[in-house]
């Protein structure tokens, strides 16, 4: 088309890290244009991927500096609200440290944008930071760290496309990772099974061979009942276990109560499907485990993930093509956020804190002293703090604590009594308006830089627009701050920085800026300009010190809520293929929201006959912590005795309960206990 | 009501159900193409999702009820002439499908994205369950998946 | 005075929406309420146009001088679709499909009716049918 450029940039919506171009036309609006050589969507995009662009010019955007005065919001100039962070900051660690304070990174904004705003937080001696990796994988981040001694995907997701069997655990891929389900469906085309494990009849279960419909909160007792079976009948892979594994023995007399029986009566399925399933995962020549928040959103997240780690280690379903381990993460970037340190126990390069090696390093590469040594305050431990009094300042940046934690009353309650919150943010989010200085952020397709997609897959973003107003790019607003506070930032734009990132993280060494110049990028590890990168890992054994995968025997307890006559109903949540997460850009885009314009709630026929409810009726649904309105959705995609809602609205957190997994620190969003009755 | 064996068109969508997922990518996609979707995607009893659109009738009704010549069906192929129609909605009245519709840009019905080389809806759909090609490469495909069916459910007698 | 009148053919007119749509000045209104079409016609139109006259189906309409005349309405009640109950088209229009749609177009390989559906049902009847060997075999998945 005429005088038409093409600029190719990447999805700001899951992990996935699918490729499009923004298509600009003189004097039209920019579009998007498929892009058919990107290794993993190959041209396909789903409807939040099509709809991408709808935020971009959006009459809602963010436009200048807000602060909050007693008359409402009051613009104010850039000068004026970088003034006003640096000082707070100042003020708060002079009068009260730095453990008093809070950055929250975002996994929406770029490697590096997270290097540079975590470096910020370390200079000044700040270790409570945090992303929402928090509230989704956290539990992966500990669970494949101890297993694997490195966290991330393991094969890249054409490689399902070589598995024989692939077990979905907790995962509505099919939703929520669309263009996974490509990968899927090219296995089932070669002849694989597919076996998906999910309370409800999802779209994804669609697609299954077997579909075993536990209910929530019982993964490890069907993992755990897996194995049983698998070395019972003596199908566990013994040559990969002895030479690549440790911990093995343990395991096994740690499996001995999990009949397929009594398994059968926890998790509420057949014991025959639990053998079948047994059976087919592990005498597949490649096996795959694809898993999502449905393993980790629990209390028991971590034992969660453990157990899925111990499956694929007894079998030795890991290392090699078509056999693998895919933690499907919900952000683009959130992959990218953790590798650069926007965690409050990891350095840049999944690195320990408390490592004296490590921060030795780090202050050699930064030129530094005195870096944390210990960690900091985790997300919702960050609002629990503030609850508390012990945090004072929140510097938030492209996140909604408010929409998308737990037991959101008590979370707002807590963000009220800090003595300073400044949110950065391309919308007037739940948690902006709590905030007392708003800085509008520029978007993803207003600026250049990186994302490492949940593939571990680093990709370009280029510059397709002008940011709104006066926002400006998260990078520009980082230096400034940072300036004032004296830390000597000279970067001249995210190129300067992803070569400091090139020379900082070990497996970003050859993650340069000309090689990421092709459709799908490089994979980590990828330590120096001439390495290809890594597609599989494991394959020469694995990342812990001695190259061996750790088992760890897990146990199952039941969730942390269980129903009773008040609260006689399982309420479940997560999220539907038009949203997405806390709703505040899919909320705004009218060809998504025009679907699925209000929060619903699924209840299944057979309950809803006996509460009397109606198709379409409004509901109330009350748990120990609140009561919200929703409208009835009468399906079976929930069995009898469980509820569903999507977490796309604000309400819904409002009855998630902020029980937390004791290790990774994420509450149990996926079951607590609830009623419901007419609205 | 015609069926599609009858088509006389060189290519053709065609939708494999047991692949489409629900996630009403090619409803977007049709939107963002022609400013409105006229590609339909619903669920049947919670567990199978079937897109609707035209199916490009070889016999084509809506072409037969349109007095003024707005649609016209030509080796095959239906074409739209907005300056003819007079938004009487007897097409819509006259298609078996329910796949065509009427608002005030005219009449709504599939046209294959003539500007395209591929229909976005085909591009866009994540799990392959749209299908652009030659009517008798999709009657191979067609077969070729359905094979693969039934090798599948013999493989998976095989594990118990 | 005489005016230029709009006369309308109440026999041979079907009540489509044909007039309504091509009025570029919106003098000819048509609403569905409570299952009977309502056409709103007005008495005069001075406008140099000829277009709801062309647009006519049956050729229903009329432009001639005359006495002034007062606005006037036609009404047609719609025919419920036969599964939803929903009522969808007048008989007048149906009548006009039935007659230039070929009697074996009419009712689908199942020699069923689908002119007697409204296209909602009808997307509804398409869908059923073809999602019925899929239902089957996913519902035999679950364990």
């Amino acid at each position: 088309m005429a005088n038409e450029s093409l600029v190719p940039t990447i999805c700001p919506y899951c992990g996935v890290g699918c490729g499009f171009y923004v298509a600009l036309e003189d004097g039209q609006e920019p579009r998007i244009e498929y892009m058919p050589d990107h290794p993993v969507n190959e041209g396909a995009l789903c409807p939040k991927g099509n709809a991408a662009l709808e935020v971009l010019g959006h009459p809602e955007r963010l436009r200048h500096p807000l602060k909050k005065t007693e008359d409402g919001w009051a613009e104010i100039s850039w000068e004026e609200a970088l003034d006003l962070v640096s000082e707070k900051l100042k003020e708060a660690l002079e009068a009260h440290g730095p453990h008093t304070i809070g950055f929250l990174g975002s996994a929406k904004v770029t490697n590096e944008e997270n290097y540079i705003f975590q470096k910020m937080a370390r200079l000044l001696g700040i270790s409570n930071v945090d992303n929402c990796a928090r509230l989704c994988h956290s539990p992966t981040i500990y669970g494949l760290e101890r297993a694997f001694g490195l966290v991330g995907v393991t094969n890249p997701f054409p490689d399902l496309a070589n598995s024989r069997c692939i077990l979905v655990i907790g995962s509505n891929l099919a939703e929520n990772h669309p263009i996974v389900a490509r990968w899927i469906l090219k296995a089932k085309d070669r002849g694989a099974t597919v076996i998906v494990v999910d309370p409800r009849l999802t779209p994804t279960a669609w697609l299954a061979d077997q579909h075993l419909q536990i209910d929530p909160g019982t993964d490890v007792a069907l993992l755990n009942g897996m194995m049983r079976v698998i070395l019972k009948e003596g199908l566990a892979d013994t040559e990969f276990v002895t030479r690549q594994t440790v911990g093995f023995e343990d395991l096994v007399g740690s499996l001995e109560e999990y009949t397929p029986e009594k398994v059968a009566e926890i998790a509420g399925v057949s014991a025959a499907g639990i053998v079948k399933a047994a059976r087919s995962y592990a005498r597949s020549p490649a096996s795959s485990i694809v898993y999502s928040m449905g393993i980790t959103q629990h209390a028991v997240g971590t034992d969660n993930v453990t157990a899925c780690a111990n499956l694929a280690l007894i079998c030795g379903q890991v290392g090699r093509p078509g056999a693998g381990l895919y933690p499907l993460r919900g952000q683009n970037n959130v992959q990218g956020a953790c590798d650069m340190g926007m965690l409050p126990d990891f350095y840049p390069g999944g690195r320990r804190i408390d490592d004296p090696g490590v921060v030795e390093d780090v202050e050699e590469a930064w030129g530094a002293s005195h870096l944390p040594t210990a960690p900091g305050l985790t997300a919702v431990e960050m609002t629990e703090a503030a609850y508390d009094g012990d945090l004072r300042i929140l510097y938030v940046v492209g996140e909604d604590p408010i929409n998308s934690g737990p037991n959101t009353d008590r979370a707002r309650e807590a963000l009220e009594r800090l003595e300073f919150m400044v949110v950065q943010d391309i919308f007037m989010t739940e948690t902006a308006q709590m905030a007392d200085l708003v800085l509008p952020a520029a978007l993803w397709a207003e600026k250049e830089g990186t994302f490492t997609s949940t593939e571990r897959r680093v990709q370009r973003i280029r510059r397709a627009a002008d940011p709104p107003g006066d926002a400006r790019e998260d990078l520009w607003i980082f230096s400034q701050v940072a300036e004032r506070l004296g830390l000597g930032f000279h970067y001249a734009g995210p190129d300067d920085v992803l070569t400091e990132i090139n020379r900082v993280l070990p497996s970003y060494g050859g993650v340069t800026r000309e090689r990421l110049a092709s459709p799908g990028g490089l994979i980590w590890p990828c330590p120096d300009p001439g390495h290809p990168g890594t597609p599989i890992l494991h394959t020469e054994g694995f990342s812990t010190p001695d190259g061996r995968g750790r088992i760890v025997p897990v146990e199952y307890k039941p969730p942390a809520e269980v129903t009773d006559q008040e609260y006689p109903l399982v309420l479940t949540t997560g999220r539907v293929v038009l949203h997405y997460n806390a709703g505040s850009m899919t909320r705004r885009s009218p060809s998504l929201a025009g679907r699925v314009p209000e929060l619903f709630v699924e209840i299944n026929p057979h309950d809803a006959k006996k509460l009397e409810i109606e198709e379409g009726d409004p509901v109330a649904v009350t748990t120990a912590r609140g009561r919200i309105l929703a409208r009835a959705d009468l399906t079976e995609r929930v069995g009898p005795g469980v509820v569903f809602l999507p977490f796309h609205f604000p309400d819904t957190n409002r009855l998630t309960t902020d029980v937390l997994d004791p290790v990774a620190k994420i509450p149990e969003f996926k079951v607590a206990a609830c009623r419901i009755g007419r609205g | 009501m015609q069926d599609r064996e009858g088509m006389i068109l060189s290519k053709a969508v065609y939708a494999d159900m047991s692949r489409c997922i629900a996630c009403h990518a090619c409803e977007v996609a049709c939107e963002k193409a022609h400013g409105a979707a006229k590609i339909f995607v619903d669920v049947v009893r919670d567990r199978v999702s079937v897109p609707v659109s035209c199916c490009q009738c070889e016999k084509a009704t809506c072409v037969m009820v349109c007095y003024p010549g707005a649609l016209s069906q030509d080796n095959g192929s239906i074409t739209f002439d907005s300056d003819r129609c007079t938004g009487c909605d007897l097409c819509v009245l006259a298609c078996p499908f329910g796949a065509v519709q009427l608002d005030t840009a005219g009449v709504r019905r599939c046209d294959l994205c003539p500007d395209r080389e591929v229909p976005a809806c085909v591009v866009t759909c994540p799990s392959q369950a749209l299908i652009w090609d030659d009517v008798e490469n999709i009657a191979r495909e067609i077969r070729k998946r359905a094979a693969v069916k039934m090798g599948r459910s013999l493989a998976s007698g095989r594990v118990l | 005075m005489k005016k230029r009148l709009l006369a309308v053919d109440e026999k041979t007119c079907i009540g489509c929406r044909a007039c309504s749509a091509v009025c570029p000045v919106d003098l000819i209104r048509l609403s569905d309420e409570d299952g009977v079409r309502r056409i709103d016609f007005p008495g005069i139109c001075d406008e140099d146009c000829q277009e709801c006259a062309r647009a006519c189906p049956e050729e229903a309409i009329d432009l001639v001088f005359g006495e002034v005349q007062p606005e006037f309405v036609l009404s047609f009640d719609l025919v419920p679709c036969q599964r939803c109950g929903a009522p969808f088209v007048t008989y007048g229009e149906m009548d006009r499909l039935g007659k230039t749609i070929p009697q074996e177009l009419q009712t689908d390989a199942f020699g069923a009716s689908w002119i007697t559906l409204c296209p909602r049902c009808r997307r509804s009847v398409e869908r059923e049918r073809a999602a019925k060997t899929l239902l089957v075999s996913r519902r035999g998945t679950r364990v």
